[in-house]
């Protein structure tokens, strides 16, 4: 039987080299695995939409540039005085049941805010007119807002971009859908502004 | 050379080994259903990770339905963010008053308010320091000390601002006003006369009319240049609404008026120019020529040249400083004070001279309107109103009803009813007396030395007056007989309560039960405690009701429940009652508050409720300005003590590192807006059937839902009307990533489906290890 030859002290030290290459080839792998198997993918898409608040980030429908954009007539402290006041009992959001769906999406952009554990302030929806597939939906109009029950009333496909108020009557009016979005956000962020 | 490639077979190997483990653990991380539906939406960090999709085409109502489940995520996500483990952080919400703050009694005006202690004091004040006492000084009206005197021929001229408020005009009264008796009593509100608000621009040293041209002055805390002044009209021109244009840069939009100069013109008397400005407002363009230091009305619209220079020797380019429209005050003597824009406010203008009268003394500007009506018109303040001087700057404000503190009142339920009690002796004839909410009655027990607390009470009607009768809290099936029963509003406040039989006899027992409010001061210095009286009949019916049975003290009522004690005739009227029996004339029953501040909930033969504050009520206002922001925060941890806003708060219970985020992490995305990004990030929840929301659709056309859908009707698993689907779709768009279908037949279906969800804690273990579930 031929005796194998004795390897060289240079190929043992190559040997060496390799083997630890190897391990660290396969160290690699395996981390690499491990991560790309249990990360949390990224939650955060749109970071132009999110308003980061007390360690929260809320996400909002519209730009949070566009929202700090929109202007409250007379002022933002009207806004809050009117929804924060004690005396509220409940807060109405007015919306047309067969309008878009974006008024109900913005709506959901206020009502998430209002009624939050945070602020705790009794929100519910209220409809401009009955609707019998949800009937025990309230409806009502602005006339009846008081200071004890405000309502916020969403109008699209106005001809002005404003949030007015009158007395505790609230009043969104948006010319686009867009612009729904980036008032309703404006009310929120509003909200939010008043807690430092 | 074999060795090392045996080698890296070897460590291949291991790689593909390792990597199929791996997989096959991300595997069984993914394999849910829809009893994971909280690890589904929100992530081990405890963010919101689902994304809710509603279909364009759907209505307002639609989405509406499925808000309460996205807001059950909202609600179910946390943070580790939040103050230490154990520790909470409170930040009390409050209101800041810069003016003065009054509390008065119902029906009593604010010249007797609680905070003059008895006196009564003409007017309140608000001002800069020293024309405005203790809250009264207030940092937005001013005088010479904060903004200088004003100067004219080295002279010093002294001046101040101030608000004064009539308080003898001022009434929080229980309403009124009403024409029905029934309607009457039944909210508080604030009426306030008319020329109760005074603001006055007060010269301390009277000044030339003439001299006050061109003058830089403080009004109604805004700084304006004047105009011109006279005794008949003053005008001033806003320094903020100061415009400069120049012939380079000559055109400008002032409140949609559009303004342009058009050059610099001399009048042909040395140094004076006039601008030349054309105005377009409202579809009217005219042009003028406007010298400095004066007014003209051009397209209808004010301007005030303030200045006018050429700036290139021998031609016409220069530049103008001017103020248009808006920014323009006029004060015309005996007139309303009119807006810049021409808006016309009740606000009445008084310009009063001094002497010689060549000179202004001071210059008033009152709110001529009254708020005393309840009509549409000069309606009374409710709760939350304000009277706001024209340029917003201050008000009064009704705030609504609170304690003497300022603190929202606390109420006690008290419930009278007619009640069968055996009371140790047979089923006897009681009136039963609690207070659900807690033991808020106090009686005797029947050693006579303890007093004690307790949810109800019951008085015996049949053994004569005040047999009172408590349960033995030791022995709870024994009642023993009690004395001075009486509701513990709080230490201090108490409301006796006494029943006087008319007769015992077997049959015919009748009788009074009276309740007497806490004893308060009135404004003339007399104590008073108010009474109710309920008229009491135990044969009406087996367990005995209140209605008019004794026609006393009054022999005509027929009140069985009236603020009054029934011993004194004089007093029980049309005003008083609270429940009549019969119809004919008035209301049966109605909303009532009394002088303390107790409200009468609800009122029949078998039940009366009350809502009892702890202490009396009181109607609060604010003349000045009020804003509601934070007060100080402050970190505690459980079974520490901690004062906010005067009031001492022990916090208890258990408090985690991880808390409720307490704001939503949630938001929702039309179909046609969720991105591939969204699809790979997200677990969607898709609200709405095929028809509704296209990403359904695709599902259900890629054969990828367990549960068809379709109309009412259809041949699909889903076709009911009123029937609705939740299901979990794994790698519904991108693989790894689960889609939630929340769908039904129709809205109605649809609405149930969302529903399951909204309430997902209760439907979960009725989820859990299915993939698809039918409501309906």
């Amino acid at each position: 039987m031929e005796e194998k030859p004795e390897q060289s002290k240079k190929e043992k030290q190559r040997e060496k080299l390799v083997n630890i290459a190897l391990l660290a080839i396969l160290i690699i792998f395996v981390a690499t695995a491990l991560y790309l198997t249990f990360r949390n993918p990224s939650t955060l898409q749109y970071e132009e939409n999110i308003y980061y608040y007390k360690g929260s980030a809320i996400p909002f429908r519209a730009n949070i540039s566009d929202c700090l954009n929109m202007s409250v007539s007379p002022d933002e402290s009207s806004l809050r005085n009117i929804l924060l006041n004690q005396n509220v009992d409940t807060v109405l959001l007015l919306v047309n049941p067969n309008g878009s769906a974006h008024e109900g999406t913005a709506a959901y952009d206020i009502f998430k805010i209002t009624a939050s554990d945070y602020f705790g302030i009794p929100t519910a929806i209220a409809y401009t007119q009955y609707w019998p597939e949800q009937p025990n939906t309230p409806n009502t109009t602005i006339e009846h807002a008081t200071y004890t029950t405000p309502i916020i009333w969403l109008r699209s496909n106005q001809d002005k971009t404003l949030i007015e108020l009158d007395g505790p009557k609230i009043i969104v009016y948006a010319e686009e859908d867009y612009d729904l979005d980036t008032q309703a956000c404006k009310i929120s962020i509003t909200l939010l502004e008043t807690i430092q | 050379m074999q060795n090392i490639w045996k080698k890296v077979g070897a460590i291949l190997g291991s790689a593909v080994m390792i990597g199929a483990t791996l997989v096959g653990a991300a595997l069984a991380q993914d394999t849910m259903d829809l009893g994971d539906y909280e690890d589904l939406v929100i992530d081990s960090d405890g963010n919101v990770q689902a994304l809710y999709v509603i279909g364009a085409s759907a209505a307002t109502a639609d989405v509406v339905g499925a808000m309460g489940m996205t807001a059950w995520a909202g609600q179910n996500a946390v943070t580790t963010e939040g103050a230490g483990a154990g520790e909470v952080t409170l930040t009390p919400i409050e209101t800041t008053v810069s003016g003065v703050e009054r509390h008065l009694m119902f029906d009593n005006v604010a010249a007797k308010a609680y905070e003059f202690g008895g006196q009564s004091p003409a007017t309140d004040l608000i001002g800069p320091a020293g024309w405005g006492s203790g809250t009264g000084v207030v940092n937005y009206l001013y005088s010479y000390n904060e903004k200088g005197p004003v100067y004219f021929g080295g002279t010093e001229y002294k001046w101040h601002e101030q608000v004064t408020v009539t308080l003898g005009n001022i009434n929080a009264t229980r309403d009124e006003l009403d024409t029905a008796a029934g309607d009457k009593y039944d909210e508080v509100f604030l009426t306030v006369d008319a020329n109760t608000i005074e603001y006055k621009y007060d010269m301390d040293t009277d000044m030339l009319y003439t001299s006050f041209q061109g003058k830089k002055i403080w009004f109604m805390g805004k700084e304006y240049t004047v105009i011109s002044a006279s005794e008949s009209i003053t005008k001033l021109g806003a320094s903020d609404s100061e415009v400069l244009l120049t012939t380079t840069d000559p055109t400008t939009t002032i409140s949609g008026v559009d303004v342009k100069l058009d050059g610099i013109y001399s009048t042909g008397t040395g140094s004076t120019y006039k601008a030349k400005i054309t105005l377009t407002s409202g579809g009217t363009t005219e042009t003028k020529y406007v010298s400095a230091a004066s007014t003209e009305s051009i397209a209808g619209i004010e301007v005030y040249v303030k200045d006018a220079v050429v700036t290139t020797t021998g031609t016409n380019e220069g530049e103008a400083q001017m103020i248009v429209g808006a920014g323009i005050l006029k004060l015309e003597d005996g007139s309303y004070l009119k807006l810049g824009d021409g808006t016309e406010t009740t606000w009445q203008t008084q310009t009063v001279s001094g002497s010689p009268t060549t000179k202004l003394n001071y210059i008033t500007v009152t709110e001529t309107s009254p708020y005393t009506t309840v009509s549409t018109t000069n309606t009374v303040l409710y709760a939350g109103d304000s009277i706001t001087s024209p340029n917003g700057l201050f008000g009064l404000t009704f705030n609504g009803i609170t304690d003497k503190y300022g603190n929202a009142p606390t109420y006690v339920n008290v419930d009278i009813m007619p009640s069968l009690k055996d009371l140790n002796g047979g089923n006897q004839k009681t009136i039963r007396v609690r207070t659900p909410d807690a033991d808020g009655i106090s009686y005797y027990d029947e050693t006579g030395a303890s007093q004690k607390t307790t949810k109800e009470l019951w008085v015996n009607t049949s053994m004569g007056d005040n047999q009172w009768y408590y349960r033995d809290p030791t022995n709870t099936s024994r009642y023993t007989n009690t004395t001075i029963p009486a509701i513990q509003l709080t230490t201090a406040n108490t409301m006796s309560m006494e029943y006087t039989n008319v007769s015992t006899v077997a049959g015919t027992i009748t009788g009074y039960f009276n309740i007497k409010e806490p004893t308060f001061t009135r404004t003339d210095g007399a104590s008073v405690a108010r009474n109710m009286t309920l008229e009491y009949n135990a044969s009406a019916s087996s367990i005995g009701k209140f209605e008019d049975v004794n026609d006393a003290p009054t022999a005509s009522a027929s009140y069985y429940v009236y603020y009054a004690n029934y011993a004194n005739a004089s007093v029980v009227t049309a005003a008083n009652f609270i429940a009549d029996e019969y119809t004919s004339a008035t209301t049966a029953t109605r909303d009532f508050y009394t002088n303390w501040g107790c409200y009468v909930d609800s009122v029949g033969s078998t039940l009366v409720s009350l809502q009892c504050p702890q202490e009396q009520s009181m109607g609060e206002f604010v003349i000045g300005t009020q804003e509601v922001g934070t007060g100080t925060a402050q970190t505690v941890q459980a079974g520490e003590t901690v004062t906010i806003g005067g009031t001492k708060l022990n916090v208890t219970g258990a408090i985690g590192s991880v808390t409720p985020a307490g704001l939503p992490t949630t938001v929702s995305k039309l179909d046609t807006e969720v991105t591939s990004a969204d699809k790979s990030a997200y677990t969607l929840v898709l609200v709405g059937g095929p028809l509704i929301n296209t990403l359904v659709s695709e599902l259900q056309v890629a054969g990828s839902l367990e549960k068809t859908i379709g109309a009412p009707g259809g041949a699909e698993d889903v076709a009911t009307a009123g029937q609705g689907v939740v299901e979990l779709v794994a790698d519904a768009f991108v693989d790894g990533k689960y889609a939630i279908v929340v769908a039904g037949s129709d809205r109605a279906g649809t609405k149930a489906a969302a529903n399951i969800l909204a309430h997902f804690d209760d439907y979960a273990d009725t989820l859990d290890d299915k993939t698809a579930y039918v409501v309906g």
